[in-house]
């Protein structure tokens, strides 16, 4: 295996899981914070749902992926069957339960009376927004962190949205399986090693951060 | 609880300011500009994954082929793939690799422009029922079967496969073999079920006979681990020899021959398909180049693949269909 090609397939893993795991926390993030801090009729069973969703086996969605994608599916109009844009939406819907779960226990376990505190104080909803994010960022880090490890190891969903083209949606997983079933265990197991140090250097970056955020409470 | 009815008509200023002295990014100022360089590359990545079509180069026609894995893993496509885009240069060939089952079924669906795969009986099938058109036999090896090198079974000794698995068959009642099946719909797996079949014995759910439900090389790495015997297709195992200690103990039975057909879907039922640059690639792989590309296609020092357009018949099979093709084929080639 030549080295252009393990360069090319690690920076689309990146860029496949950085996408989806941005996008996740975006609107993860905001859905969590607004789910944890309203109260509705069927808020248990909402966040019971959410919970199930954190473990949706990710052959399962990949396979719902591609009927919705096929070009005889509802959305097969758009053309994204077997692209990188269906592998990152099908890391987007996998990562986003995790984001909203764990954003919703992060907010929930902040001691109460900083929460009616923040709730009391008469400023601009989105203010307020950034201070429970603000408050809760450990928490919302860590969510951060485990869906970014769900994307990037997942094999399921995007071997079947994606196909395992190479040069085009080969990523470091379904590289994985390509070359164990081609016999090249050794190629395989360096693509699992980068792997493997990808998760490590983002594990050990956060670190560094949890550290610093750690000072304020010191 | 708070009341969040979202008022975003605020002064951006005052959000920099609370996220700044909040220690939201921290106190650090570098540390600050590092998570701005990370946001920009990652809304870079967004915007060129969304923009850019990968790295497909613009202009450039997508044909794309559902296959047979056995040809993606031992490298033949990619081979095919590099000649046949040297020539036909504004053509990107794509392949997705899964089992003949899964390959069918994409193809029926309309999501790629060729299908490959080894099934004659799914072949027929997906022809006659309108969603392929002009399908050839282009190549084909065979199937063998492998075991422990003791040999237990005696499977070496027989004079045909059904008795290969007629033995096997009785050797695991006695307790003295496994079998692994491949369990997946696949073409091998396929085979193997139309063997038992012709044996008039049914192994389904007796322990030795274990079905795996996986890929031929994973199929293979059980078989090896449990010493157990299974049937393979060639070109894998070739592949992978000097990983097992399986040995090759029977081959040669003409029902165990394994063709590779190529077939184009059907562009009046989906009409999405790139039927001409498809008609290219058949007729690269049936040109005497290709032909010649895929017989002598090698790995390890072991020829893999034998070309077979139009040599159905040396092979034992009479296919009216397949050689009307084969003359419609022959018109196109030697009038491009």
């Amino acid at each position: 295996m030549e080295l252009s090609e393990i360069i090319q397939i690690s920076l689309l893993s990146l860029k496949v899981s950085i996408s989806a795991v941005v996008l996740s926390t975006i609107i993860g993030v905001f859905l969590g914070i607004l789910i944890a801090t309203s109260n509705f009729r069927f808020r248990g069973v909402l966040v019971a749902l959410i919970n199930t969703f954190m473990g949706t086996p990710p052959v399962l969605l990949g396979l719902i992926l591609y009927l919705a994608f096929s070009r005889v599916g509802p959305l097969g109009f758009l053309g994204l069957l077997f692209t990188p844009e269906a592998m990152i939406i099908s890391q987007f819907l996998l990562t986003l339960p995790i984001v909203i779960g764990l954003t919703i226990s992060a907010i929930e376990s902040l001691p109460r009376d900083l929460v009616e505190f923040i709730s009391s104080v008469s400023i601009k909803a989105l203010y307020k927004f950034i201070f429970l994010v603000n408050e809760a960022k450990i928490g919302i880090l860590a969510s951060v962190l485990a869906a970014f490890g769900r994307a990037v190891s997942e094999v399921g969903a995007v071997i079947i949205v994606g196909g395992n083209i190479r040069y085009y949606t080969r990523v470091l997983t379904t590289a994985i399986v390509f070359y164990t079933s081609a016999g090249d265990f050794d190629s395989a197991i360096i693509l699992g090693l980068i792997l493997i140090a990808i998760y490590f250097a983002i594990n050990v970056s956060l670190l560094y951060f949890r550290l610093k955020m750690g000072v304020r409470y010191a | 609880m708070i009341n969040l009815s979202f008022d975003w008509n605020v002064n951006p200023y005052i959000i920099v300011m609370i996220i700044y002295h909040n220690g939201l990014v921290m106190i650090n100022r570098k540390l600050f500009i590092l998570f701005s360089v990370i946001a920009v590359f990652a809304i870079l990545s967004i915007y060129y994954s969304l923009i850019l079509q990968g790295n497909a180069p613009p202009g450039r026609v997508v044909l794309r082929i559902a296959t047979t894995t056995s040809l993606d893993a031992t490298g033949l496509l990619d081979a095919i793939k590099h000649d046949f885009e040297s020539r036909y240069s504004w053509i990107n060939v794509t392949w997705v690799a899964v089992g003949t089952g899964q390959a069918v079924e994409i193809g029926r669906r309309g999501d790629v422009d060729l299908i490959i795969i080894h099934n004659r009986d799914l072949e027929n099938n997906f022809i006659l029922s309108g969603y392929g058109v002009h399908g050839v036999s282009f190549a084909y090896n065979d199937f063998i079967i492998v075991g422990p090198p003791d040999d237990p079974a005696n499977v070496s000794r027989s004079a045909s496969v059904v008795e290969a698995f007629r033995r096997i068959y009785y050797a695991g009642v006695y307790g003295k073999a496994l079998f692994i099946s491949r369990g997946d719909m696949s073409g091998t797996h396929l085979k193997e079920l139309s063997i038992w079949n012709a044996t008039g014995l049914n192994p389904s759910g007796m322990s030795w006979y274990r079905e795996v439900g996986q890929g031929m090389s994973q199929t293979l790495m059980v078989a090896d681990g449990l010493n157990a015997y299974t049937l393979s297709d060639r070109s894998t195992y070739m592949v992978f020899k000097d990983k097992l200690n399986l040995k090759l103990l029977f081959e040669g039975d003409p029902s165990l021959l394994n063709i590779y057909r190529v077939i184009i879907v059907n562009p009046s039922k989906f009409p999405w398909v790139h039927y001409d640059e498809a008609c290219s690639y058949v007729k690269f792989l049936i040109s005497s180049e290709g032909q010649s590309l895929i017989e002598n296609y090698s790995r390890g020092g072991v020829k893999l693949f034998h070309a077979c357009f139009g040599r159905l018949k040396e092979l034992g099979i009479n296919d009216p269909y397949e050689e009307s093709e084969v003359n419609y084929w022959r018109g196109k080639l030697s009038n491009p």
